[in-house]
């Protein structure tokens, strides 16, 4: 059974202009100790659909549709009052799910000491000691890689370099060893270097904790690296999903096909021309309820201003949304 | 075409390729809006300051309107009809001469509102000149312009309204002066504050660097863009400079009669008040409402016009 | 080979921070003398981690930023004293494109306003109809609709708002442009279309470019040479090629190592150099050679003085373990 179950879901946020439908109809499945990457442009709908489930929706966003379960819990917030999903909610947040932010310093509380933060969800969700939960921390910041954490877990986030307090903020979310960890562009805000420190230490841990890694970024160049399986998000859709060697060999969508040709590869040794994909992102201010990607496709026919595609089959594990693979598709090509 | 899936039949002729002029690859969503239209579009969400905003029209064109069409003017004295009641002939009575009450505050409206409108734009083009400049070159020029507004600030507000007026006799524009004088260091404040913040910006890195000259610079690009937040600021300067005019006629230094603002008909009605309240009333009333609504103009001019809440 | 466009010698910038009353004033060393040519219709791509000086330098060149010591020398003449009718030619030639197209237009100007200013400032067209007509033609050159013209900025999206602010610096027919991380700010599929339009203006006007960023893979993909800079100084300059496929620098080698690459299976297969520690502060930076605290290969010599930028083999280097291969 799957760690994370996500069917059909779809969250809308209200805004002046009308509604704003930010995830539209996402099913998803994250197994048990992967490392699943969602990559999507901004306003695809990828961090609100990691928001969704963890219940970290903006004041005018709500889940309209879909049922979502962690280890077979029920957390649909349908199938609950508020009050008895706020508090669901929280028993399940930092104990089994974790988030990691993209910017450490928003999620730190700068006049709290690393320890002070460090051991409250140790506390918050075990019935152990202080002194306790402070070795435990140490151990935890040893984990993540940070030298003489027993000096170190006393001073102050302002102390700790950009990477050092991503490392503390990885370190907060394996307190509670949780069965799922979202990582929203964890490394969007560190230079090359670090990052690749970061990520290094990701891929580390993924061995030694069994925990499901979900990885939201922009950046295919860091999917490729850790990822086993490669969610690929455009205007609220999941338009393709499938293992990394499938999304970067075999891709069938034609944004997953645009994205990879308009992005360079320095390994390559001829310069290769940039395909860019034309047009800007849809808006998902009243969007159509036909594919999203229509505008933006070389290769867009009539049906698909019409009708949503359904989603087809290409492995066990790959599947893509586009009116280019129907059969009837196929025929109109050969003519 | 927004066909549900089981409505649509599949047939070969969907399969064909979509014409490029029926994508819209570069099409903006929003019709055209300038800042002032958006911001006039969140100004009318809230009733309270569209309801002072409509006071405040009404009660300008009642200053104009009445004085002319009323058969009273504001010196016409009647001494048979003194300190007389609300009647049909004189709405709002009379006072001690038998003068119309509702002209007289008609016409007090009329030099109130000018005072405080005058005053407000006096103070909101020195504040810009003065915080513009002091913001935007910086460094010891900025430290010394800001010292004198601190100096500024420590003196009382009254103390040297009170002294101009006395020193220049009292008229409108001694009073004028006083006001403008006292209020403009705020705003001066504030234009700085903004300037400091936008200077950094990359469009007015990018004037710099295309060559654009200080002051265009300055005007252009820097207090173009603050003016959302200094617009908020002279509609709350606005009720403190009628205030301050008030303040100064109830001490019996504003305006000499027969000429009246809010301010001298209270003070005047003052005197007689035990006897005859709603004659005190009327231009309390008149002053009270005036600043409740441009506070609630202030008020929903900061919602709208604040660039966070977008 | 011609004379080059840009030339910066032994170029230092410093900036006082923190002090005041009765506290002495820190010194950050934000570029610390770096020298380089750039020629006619090259792109010099100058690459490095935040807090570099890869940005200020770009920003002394256009006079943003006063440089402390040393001279920039645009077309042979020092802009650092230039005044007067050369200054406002030298305003003309070069430009500036900006990070983040959210913020270098002005929103209370339409879109026909912002294209328009640079010829209002420098007077090029005398009347309306011309400096209009020069508008549609520019919108046109970056991809945008012509009646784009009355709109104003926030009703685009980042990637149209950056050819916007393109156009802008096109309307000066300016010979050397400035990219100051020019798409770290937007989408990877909006990143290529800004690509491919400074390529085509480049092979179509013939413009100089010093493109500056931290993504090396676009970097590689348009530049011609390539500098890498760590904490305030060059390390390495040579073609963008050879400095890619051969790194010398030691930093060079970590960095171009830790470039995330999409390709799973060479992702997965490549040894990566993870570099110890942390960037130095450069309020005080290391002595000698500032990578030495950080380099696998450090050696004693490194800390006692600091290497020049010298020539080995296709390339210039500045590091003592290429001292015996001159050649």
């Amino acid at each position: 059974m799957a760690m994370l179950d996500i069917k059909h879901l779809s969250t809308v946020f209200s805004t002046e202009n009308g509604t704003v439908q930010a995830v539209r109809d996402v099913t998803l499945q994250v197994e048990k100790g992967e490392i699943l990457g969602i990559v999507g442009e901004s306003g695809s709908g990828k961090s609100q659909t990691m928001y969704s489930v963890m219940g970290l929706l903006a004041s005018n966003g709500r889940v309209a549709e879909g049922d979502i379960s962690i280890d077979g819990r029920d957390i649909s917030p349908k199938n609950y009052s508020k009050k008895e999903y706020d508090k669901i909610m929280s028993d399940i947040r930092g104990n089994e799910m974790a988030m990691i932010f993209q910017d450490p310093m928003t999620f730190l509380n700068p006049v709290l000491t690393i320890e002070d933060q460090l051991i409250e969800p140790i506390l918050n969700h075990n019935d152990i000691s202080k002194k306790e939960a402070s070795e435990r921390a140490i151990e935890l910041m040893r984990k993540v890689g940070i030298p003489s954490p027993e000096q170190r877990i006393k001073q102050y986030p302002f102390q700790f370099s950009g990477g050092m307090r991503q490392r503390i903020i990885i370190a907060m979310a394996l307190a509670c060893n949780p069965k799922v960890i979202i990582a929203d562009e964890p490394t969007t805000a560190l230079d090359v270097t670090i990052q690749a420190q970061v990520l290094d230490l990701i891929a580390n841990l993924k061995d030694e904790i069994d925990s499901s890694i979900i990885m939201i970024t922009h950046d295919l160049g860091v999917v490729a690296s850790i990822c086993d399986r490669i969610a690929i998000m455009y205007g609220g859709k999941i338009v393709e999903i499938g293992t990394a060697d499938e999304i970067f060999y075999e891709p069938k969508h034609p944004y997953t096909k645009g994205l990879l040709s308009c992005i360079s590869n320095p390994e390559e040794k001829e310069k290769k021309e940039l395909h860019p994909i034309p047009g800007s992102p849809p808006d998902l201010l009243n969007i159509g309820n036909w594919c999203p990607f229509v505008d933006r496709c070389e290769n867009a026919m009539k049906v698909c201003k019409m009708s949503m595609p359904d989603e087809q089959e290409f492995s066990k594990t790959h599947y893509c949304s586009c009116w280019l693979t129907h059969p009837l598709a196929k025929e109109g090509a050969d003519e | 075409m927004d066909l549900k899936k089981d409505e649509l039949k599949l047939t070969p002729d969907l399969f064909e390729k979509l014409d490029e002029n029926e994508k819209n690859a570069e099409k903006i969503a929003y019709e055209s809006k300038t800042y002032f239209q958006d911001a006039w579009v969140r100004f009318k969400q809230n009733k309270l300051a569209l309801a002072g905003l409509c006071f405040i029209i009404f009660m300008v064109a009642c200053c104009i309107i009445i004085p002319i069409i009323s058969p009273y003017t504001y010196d016409g004295q009647d001494m048979t009809n003194s300190n007389a009641g609300m009647s049909m002939a004189h709405l709002m009575g009379t006072d001690k001469f038998g003068r119309d009450i509702l002209v007289r505050i008609m016409c007090g409206g009329r030099i109130s509102l000018s005072v405080g409108a005058i005053a407000a734009l006096i103070a909101l083009v020195i504040g810009i000149i003065y915080g513009g400049i002091s913001g935007y070159v910086g460094g010891k020029v900025d430290m010394v312009m800001m010292r004198f507004v601190d100096m500024m600030y420590s003196i009382p507000d009254m103390l040297y309204i009170i002294m101009i007026v006395v020193v220049l006799e009292p008229s409108m524009f001694s009073i004028l002066l006083g006001i403008s004088i006292s209020s403009w260091m705020g705003m001066a404040r504030q234009v700085r504050a903004q300037v400091m913040t936008l200077k950094e910006q990359e469009f007015s890195l990018a004037a710099f660097v295309l060559g654009a000259s200080k002051s265009r610079i300055l005007f252009k690009h820097l207090i173009i863009n603050s003016m959302g937040p200094i617009i908020v600021s002279v509609t709350m300067l606005v009720p403190s400079a009628i205030f301050n005019e008030a303040f100064l006629g109830f001490l019996g230094i504003g305006l000499s009669a027969p000429q009246a603002s809010w301010g001298t008909l209270a003070n005047d009605a003052r005197q007689i008040m035990m006897a005859y309240p709603m004659q005190v009333v009327w231009p309390v009333l008149a002053i009270c409402l005036t600043m409740l609504a441009l506070n609630f103009i202030g008020d929903g001019l900061g919602d709208a016009l604040d660039p966070k809440k977008k | 080979m011609a004379n080059p466009i840009l030339e910066l010698e032994n170029l230092k910038v410093y900036f006082n921070v923190g002090g005041g009353f009765l506290k002495k004033k820190d010194v950050v060393k934000a570029v610390d003398g770096i020298s380089l040519k750039i020629y006619p219709g090259e792109t010099f791509g100058l690459v490095g981690e935040s807090g570099c000086g890869k940005s200020t330098t770009g920003r002394a060149i256009v006079k943003i930023n006063q440089p402390t010591e040393g001279k920039i020398l645009v077309n042979g003449e020092d802009i650092t004293i230039i005044k007067g009718a050369n200054l406002k030619k030298f305003k003309q030639d070069v430009q500036m494109i900006f990070q983040d197209p959210y913020a270098s237009l002005n929103p209370r100007m339409t879109v026909g306003e912002i294209i328009k200013e640079p010829m209002d400032i420098h007077g090029i067209y005398k009347t309306n109809e011309e400096k209009e007509k020069r508008v549609r033609e520019l919108l046109e050159l970056v991809g945008l609709k012509p009646d784009h013209i009355r709109r104003y900025p926030h009703e685009f999206s980042g990637g149209q708002r950056q050819r916007i602010g393109i156009a802008r610096t096109l309307a000066l027919n300016p010979k050397f442009i400035v990219c100051d991380e020019p798409i770290s700010a937007l989408d990877v599929s909006i990143q290529a279309q800004v690509i491919n339009l400074l390529e085509k203006i480049q092979a179509e006007m013939g413009i100089s470019y010093l493109f500056i960023a931290h993504d090396l893979s676009m970097v590689k993909h348009i530049s011609d040479r390539i500098g890498v800079m760590y904490l305030g100084n060059l390390v390495e300059v040579g073609d963008s090629d050879e400095l890619y496929n051969n790194p010398l620098h030691p930093y060079t080698k970590a960095l171009l190592s830790s470039v995330p690459i999409p390709d799973p299976r060479v992702a997965k297969s490549r040894e990566r150099i993870v570099l110890q520690g942390e960037l130095p502060s450069p309020i005080n930076p290391p002595s000698g050679c500032v990578f030495r605290t950080r380099c696998p290969k450090a050696m004693e010599k490194c800390s006692q003085c600091k290497p020049e930028l010298k020539k080995v083999k296709d390339r210039m280097v500045a590091c003592f373990l290429y001292d015996g291969d001159k050649e």
